[in-house]
């Protein structure tokens, strides 16, 4: 029985998938050559001055409205100051005071049943270089200092790891969608900062909480959470205090450690960027974006089931990445058998797609007609699985079979004559199935297949040919 | 320069060069002589390159003859302060923390004036802040007065250069916040300062001011000037003109200039100014506030030569423990203090919300005259390190246009210098009255 309940808040950044970085004009492609994406503003040179990229603040707008916040017309920038390598003027643009939206919610469903985790603020920031360690010495690399980041804050709401990583997974699905971040937590564009404290169940305040940081995947927030979770209540009960401080997780180890820097009520000296004029926004203006919007996953699913009575796995599958469900949307659209074309994408296609995005050669109507072809008999899944790996190249498959003869062979009295032929060409196997031997039949339906090039309805052939065995064993 | 090429203007000297009868590179040597006369006395240059700016004044000089089409104020030799950038030269800051930092871009300034023959660096006060309180140091209002440059560009957060320029007998005229681009100027207080031209007259600050105004996309402060045009009005006179004057100011050594505008046809009303000294202590504390942030960046990190340190912490105050003088130090710590949670209550929001008050009555009073008359420094024996600023931080924190001007130039010690302020984008008005005082004091 549990003491104590837990309290986690989760501080995740996105890096916008914006073209530019959000005060320069400097490109925010990943990797490249150490400095090579730089410019005197993101680089903090004297006298630089940093200019508000239009496209950071509509993704900014749509990740509020991704996730029912509300959206204030007016926001505005401050610096945050503290000296570190990786942050050139040694301020970093933010939003402290007037964030660009508040009040927003995630549902998340699990064992749990259902919840509502709100989410307090999501605001606009410039994000720092990256500090590359060579044994003795520590580069820098301001290729993605500036890059434009949003800050998405979330209530304390969350209870457990499994609640944090369902949370996770909803925001990262919903940005994903709404085109606002590429979400990848292992190139780093989606970060989570874990806040967590512990109190006695039935107490009211909450405890003190500590931070950790440092953490790049799913499975290591729900890990430092639990361990988090484990070593405050050892604390607490043997009656010590917990220090409020920002702690690490090592994936090694499994175990959290106190960073070395004191990060504790730190003062950064806020104050508003004289540099930058207010963010007004107008009532069209947001509602513009908000007609703009990509479909959401919540709504997708639901009109999957209603469509094309696609639901559970299936659908995780598909809107785990908006390109793979645009892709079968396309594909779907113009096909009568949509559970076909889901079946062809998550088996096949999904495994030939490397890299993290989804992608193929192949044309999404092309699929659709594979999918029909499929469904309406004209060729068996043999014949598809050939066919698919000529489409990206030759195209129609509808085509392709025409033109080499691929239609699936559905003819009973020819099927009956081929399996006859087949049974009196191999004598050997006919006699060790009606010895018992069950599997020889394998064999049998193989021959007929080889014998009609592969083009028999297997599910034909396997009624037939027992038929035709059980002809010959009377009992 | 010669006394004879310096009395001709810019306009004038624009038309000889476009005529033909005199060529940019004769100018530049004019001044490159008065330079070696000037410097030993003067050391308003910090950077000089004395074969670049003869190469260019050729170029510039082909260019023209083939009919080219040049940028405004084509080769015409100007000076630009230390703390504004100049690809390929170095700014300094008149500090040893960027003591051989070169600037890797032009600022908008400089694009704006590309044509014209960049003479060298001058000196300031370490990243613009007074140190001491004795005079300041503006090298490149030395420079212009005495002949070393025919004008130049200087920063203006507090009033520094609107005093240096007076004491020397040229016009300087701090444009409307926004007027002028800050792309390039080492910033040291980014709400407060503005670049501004520094001349031998009126007519001619106007003539520059022209050429670098206007929306920078580079800097989102900056706004589309709604002026028009900047010098038609001058020479028009002011008569039925409204000028307004402080009461407490008479003794400030306005008389003359007040007695001088009557008798143009001026009107020349008083009024009761807002409270100057609280104004400039709410000056003092944002001033330190953005220096505090602004200089920042200044840590070490960037640096080809850093102080030698075991640790990050010990780097970061080494290095600037060393690279700082006691001034610019004194300036970040008081800023590091009223922005901290404990005072910024007390100190930065309460500053902020002066200054707005501030802003509203100085438009208010300015809806009803064309200018208010004021003096540049109080005579008065100063108390506290920046009382020096009392009359000229008011147009910083309001934004609003400043124009210093000297009057008796001729007579002996340092001549006395007044200043005119005006409604955002009441330039052409200010250089109006200006030109007409100026016409007088002559």
């Amino acid at each position: 029985m549990k003491r104590y309940e837990l309290t986690v808040g989760l501080e995740v950044h996105a890096e916008l998938k914006t073209d530019s970085k959000i005060f320069c004009s400097c490109s925010t492609a990943f990797g490249g050559e150490p400095n090579s994406r730089c410019c005197p503003v993101c680089m903090g040179l004297p006298g630089a001055l940093p200019v508000l990229n239009r496209r950071a603040v509509e993704l900014a707008v749509l990740a509020g409205l991704a996730t029912d916040c509300r959206i204030e017309r007016y926001s505005a920038f401050d610096r945050k100051h503290y000296f570190y390598p990786d942050l050139p003027k040694a301020y970093q643009i933010t939003q402290y005071a007037h964030p660009i939206c508040r009040d927003g919610a995630l549902k998340i469903e699990g064992e749990w049943g259902v919840k509502q985790i709100g989410i307090t603020r999501i605001h606009l920031e410039e994000d720092a270089g990256k500090l590359v360690h060579e044994g003795e010495t520590t580069g820098i690399d301001f290729n993605r200092c500036g890059v434009g980041l949003i800050e998405i804050v979330s209530e304390p709401d969350i209870g457990s790891s499994a609640e944090a990583v369902a949370y996770l997974k909803a925001l990262r699905s919903r940005l994903l969608f709404a085109g606002v971040s590429d979400c990848r937590m292992q190139e780093g564009s989606l970060r989570c900062d874990v806040n967590l404290s512990v109190r006695e169940v039935g107490e009211r305040g909450l405890g003190t909480r500590t931070e950790i940081k440092n953490l790049n995947s799913f499975r290591f927030v729900a890990a430092a959470i639990e361990q988090e979770y484990a070593r405050q209540v050892e604390v607490l009960e043997a009656g010590g205090v917990i220090a409020q401080e920002t702690r690490r997780f090592d994936p090694a180890t499994g175990k959290t450690y106190q960073m070395r820097q004191k990060e504790n009520a730190a003062d950064y000296l806020y104050f508003p960027e004289p540099d930058l004029l207010p963010l007004l926004l107008e009532q069209g203006e947001i509602e513009a974006l908000a007609d703009a919007m990509p479909e959401l996953p919540d709504a997708r699913r639901a009109r999957y089931r209603r469509e094309y009575g696609i639901d559970g796995g299936d659908a995780d599958a598909l809107l785990a990445d908006p390109l793979l469900a645009n892709y079968f949307e396309e594909a779907a659209e113009q096909s009568k058998y949509p559970k076909t074309v889901v079946n062809l994408l998550l088996t096949e296609l999904l495994r030939l797609s490397d890299g993290e995005a989804f992608s193929s050669p192949i044309a999404p109507s092309h699929l659709g007609e594979l999918a029909d072809l499929l469904g309406e008999e004209r060729i068996n899944s043999p014949t598809a699985k050939r066919l698919l790996s000529r489409m990206a190249d030759e195209g129609s498959p509808a085509a392709i079979a025409e033109r080499e003869g691929l239609w699936q062979i559905n003819d009973e009295p020819t099927l009956r004559a081929a399996v006859r032929e087949v049974l009196a060409a191999d004598p050997k196997s006919v006699a060790a199935y009606l010895g018992g031997k069950t599997n020889a039949a394998k064999a049998l339906i193989g021959r007929v297949m080889a014998k009609t090039a592969g083009r028999a309805n297997p599910v034909l052939v396997n009624r037939l040919l027992g038929e035709a065995l059980s002809q010959l064993h009377p009992s | 320069m010669s006394k004879e090429l310096l009395s001709m203007g810019i306009a004038a000297l624009l038309s000889a060069l476009g005529k033909g009868g005199l060529s940019s590179a004769e100018l530049t040597a004019a001044c490159l002589a008065s330079i070696k006369e000037n410097e030993p006395r003067l050391g308003a240059f910090l950077t000089l390159d004395a074969e670049r700016t003869l190469e260019k004044a050729a170029e510039i000089d082909t260019r023209r003859m083939r009919g080219e089409r040049l940028l405004p104020l084509a080769g015409l030799p100007m000076a630009l302060a230390d703390n504004i950038m100049a690809k390929g030269l170095p700014t300094t800051c008149a500090s040893q923390m960027l003591g051989d930092f070169i600037s890797p871009y032009d600022a908008t300034v400089v694009d704006r004036l590309a044509d014209c023959i960049l003479l060298g660096k001058t000196n300031i006060d370490e990243f613009g802040l007074r140190s001491t309180a004795t005079s300041p140091t503006q090298g490149a209002a030395a420079a212009v007065a005495a002949g070393e440059a025919l004008f130049a560009l200087g920063s203006d957060a507090d009033g520094l250069t609107r005093q240096s320029a007076a004491l020397c007998g040229a016009v300087f005229m701090k444009p409307t916040y926004g007027a002028v681009s800050r792309y390039g100027l080492v910033a040291l207080a980014s709400s407060l300062e503005q670049i501004g031209p520094i001349t031998r007259n009126v007519r001619d600050n106007a003539l520059l001011l022209s050429a670098i105004a206007g929306l920078d996309r580079r800097d989102a402060t900056s706004k589309a000037p709604q002026w028009g045009e900047l010098s038609p009005q001058i020479g028009q006179g002011i008569t039925g003109m409204r000028i307004a004057l402080s009461t407490d100011c008479y003794q400030e050594g306005l008389a003359p200039a007040a007695h001088a505008f009557k008798e143009l046809g001026a009107t020349v009303e008083e009024i009761k100014l807002p409270d100057l000294s609280c104004a400039l202590a709410a000056h003092d504390v944002i001033l330190s506030a953005e220096a505090f942030s602004g200089l920042a960046r200044f840590n070490g990190i960037r640096c080809r030569h850093r102080a030698g340190a075991a640790s990050l912490a010990e780097l970061y105050e080494k290095h600037r423990a060393e690279r700082f003088g006691d001034g610019v130090k004194h300036r970040i710590l008081l800023g590091g203090l009223v922005l901290s949670q404990q005072y910024r209550e007390t100190y930065y929001e309460r500053a902020q919300a002066l200054r707005t008050a501030l802003t509203r009555t100085l438009l208010e009073q300015l809806g009803r005259y064309d200018a208010i008359l004021m003096p540049l420094t109080p005579r008065a024996a100063c108390h506290g390190r920046y009382r020096r600023e009392l009359y000229t931080a008011p147009a910083n924190m309001a934004g609003l246009p400043a124009l210093s001007l000297a009057l008796d130039k001729s007579g002996e010690g340092a001549p006395t210098g007044i200043q005119l302020i005006g409604k955002p984008f009441a330039e052409p008005t200010l250089y109006r009255i200006g030109a007409a005082l100026e016409e007088v004091c002559r």
